[in-house]
């Protein structure tokens, strides 16, 4: 447990000091949040599929480039070899990424959420669980391809 | 099972260790700390091998010789009794190799086993009790430095450099002396033998015999690099 804990904690420093990161996980869905408003012309009332569409960019942005981006990246700049001749297996180092990518992406849900509900007048999501399910499900599915 | 056991108790120092550039890097050695069973003070060892000061210096802008000891470190966070170091001063200036072989000489007097990989043969010869040349992937000499020395057919150049030119008389035939040469000065004699020491006691004798003043003596043995390349036949940086 402590070298899951160690690794997320990591993660998540390095994750917050990349600026590649923080843009495809943070800036990237609030751009396609905006592009679809403007493009469906979104009114007030309309905001759920522009906020919708945002969200799911932001899951694929985050999937893609996120930390799956990051553990491709760490493979080839040799990076993990230096973790082959510890005593862990793989399981730690993708656990610990995909649950780091997971929580950095939560706050984008919120923030797109709160836009579209200030800015277009969407009603608030009633049925957190099943946002936070899917939410979560869209992020486990998108890691592994990056 | 076994192979993570295994890693829990040796140390690794790769040849080019990579982090990730923005990690710091108390923070690596807190990160690898944490993927052992056992670990000693983390604090301790940056102090031990100067990385104190750098302690919240990120990866990226630390030197090659700061990389290689941060490496150094990690690989020896578990405190293992055998530690693997392959090529540990490949790419550094003379100032930081001197610097990672003091520290490799510190392991070797802590009893540590440890395996060095190197392609410097003077590294090899000052720091290994062990030496096997390795040739295209066969093992073609193994000992103690001195050993693979002998083994190799070596033989030394004794140089003597009289204070005066030597008249025309011929030089002798010293005992187990196998060539002798005389600079074009006159000054300079080399002999090349398989005894030195014999050698060497004739050519006193000759020279106290002939009255020559003594201005210097030189004796060059074979090195771990000569006879690395009389066993492979090429030099060790081909």
């Amino acid at each position: 447990m402590r070298a899951y804990l160690a690794l997320f904690r990591s993660n998540m420093r390095l994750t917050l000091r990349d600026r590649s990161v923080l843009f495809f996980n943070y800036v990237f869905p609030l751009i396609f949040f905006f592009a679809f408003g403007g493009l469906i012309a979104a009114r007030r009332g309309t905001g759920f599929r522009s906020s919708w569409d945002g969200s799911h960019d932001g899951i694929l942005g985050n999937g893609l480039w996120g930390a799956g981006m990051r553990a491709v990246q760490d493979r080839e700049a040799n990076i993990l070899r230096r973790f082959k001749v510890t005593p862990i297996s793989p399981v730690p180092i993708l656990t610990a990424s995909m649950a780091a990518g997971w929580l950095l992406y939560l706050p984008i849900v919120a923030l797109l959420i709160a836009v579209a509900h200030f800015g277009y007048g969407m009603p608030i999501p009633r049925q957190w669980f099943s946002l936070l399910l899917m939410v979560s499900l869209g992020c486990a599915r998108c890691a592994p391809s990056g | 099972m076994q192979t993570r056991a295994l890693k829990d108790r040796i140390g690794v120092c790769l040849q080019a260790t990579r982090l990730q550039d923005k990690i710091k890097v108390r923070e690596a050695m807190e990160l690898f700390a944490a993927l052992y069973t056992r670990t000693v003070d983390s604090a301790q060892l940056l102090k031990r091998l100067q990385l104190w000061e750098k302690r919240e210096a990120q990866y990226a802008t630390l030197s090659g010789g700061q990389k290689q000891r941060l490496a150094l470190a990690l690989a020896l966070l578990n405190d293992p009794q055998t530690l693997f170091l392959d090529e540990p001063s490949t790419g550094l200036d003379p100032q930081a190799r001197l610097e990672i072989r003091d520290l490799v000489m510190d392991l070797r007097r802590e009893q540590r086993t440890i395996l060095l990989t190197t392609h410097y043969i003077e590294e090899a010869e000052k720091l290994c009790d062990r030496v096997a040349i390795v040739d295209e992937g066969r093992i073609i000499a193994m000992g103690t430095p001195r050993e693979i020395q002998d083994r190799a057919a070596g033989e030394s150049t004794i140089e003597i450099e009289c204070a005066a030119p030597l008249d025309g008389a011929a030089l002798p035939a010293w005992r187990d002396a196998d060539k002798v040469s005389l600079d074009e000065g006159r000054t300079r004699v080399s002999v090349v033998s398989r005894r030195p020491a014999r050698s060497m006691v004739d050519m006193m004798k000759w020279l106290d015999e002939k009255g020559i003043e003594l201005a210097d003596i030189r004796i060059r043995r074979p090195s771990l690099e000569d006879a690395f390349i009389e066993l492979t036949g090429k030099s060790l940086r081909e």
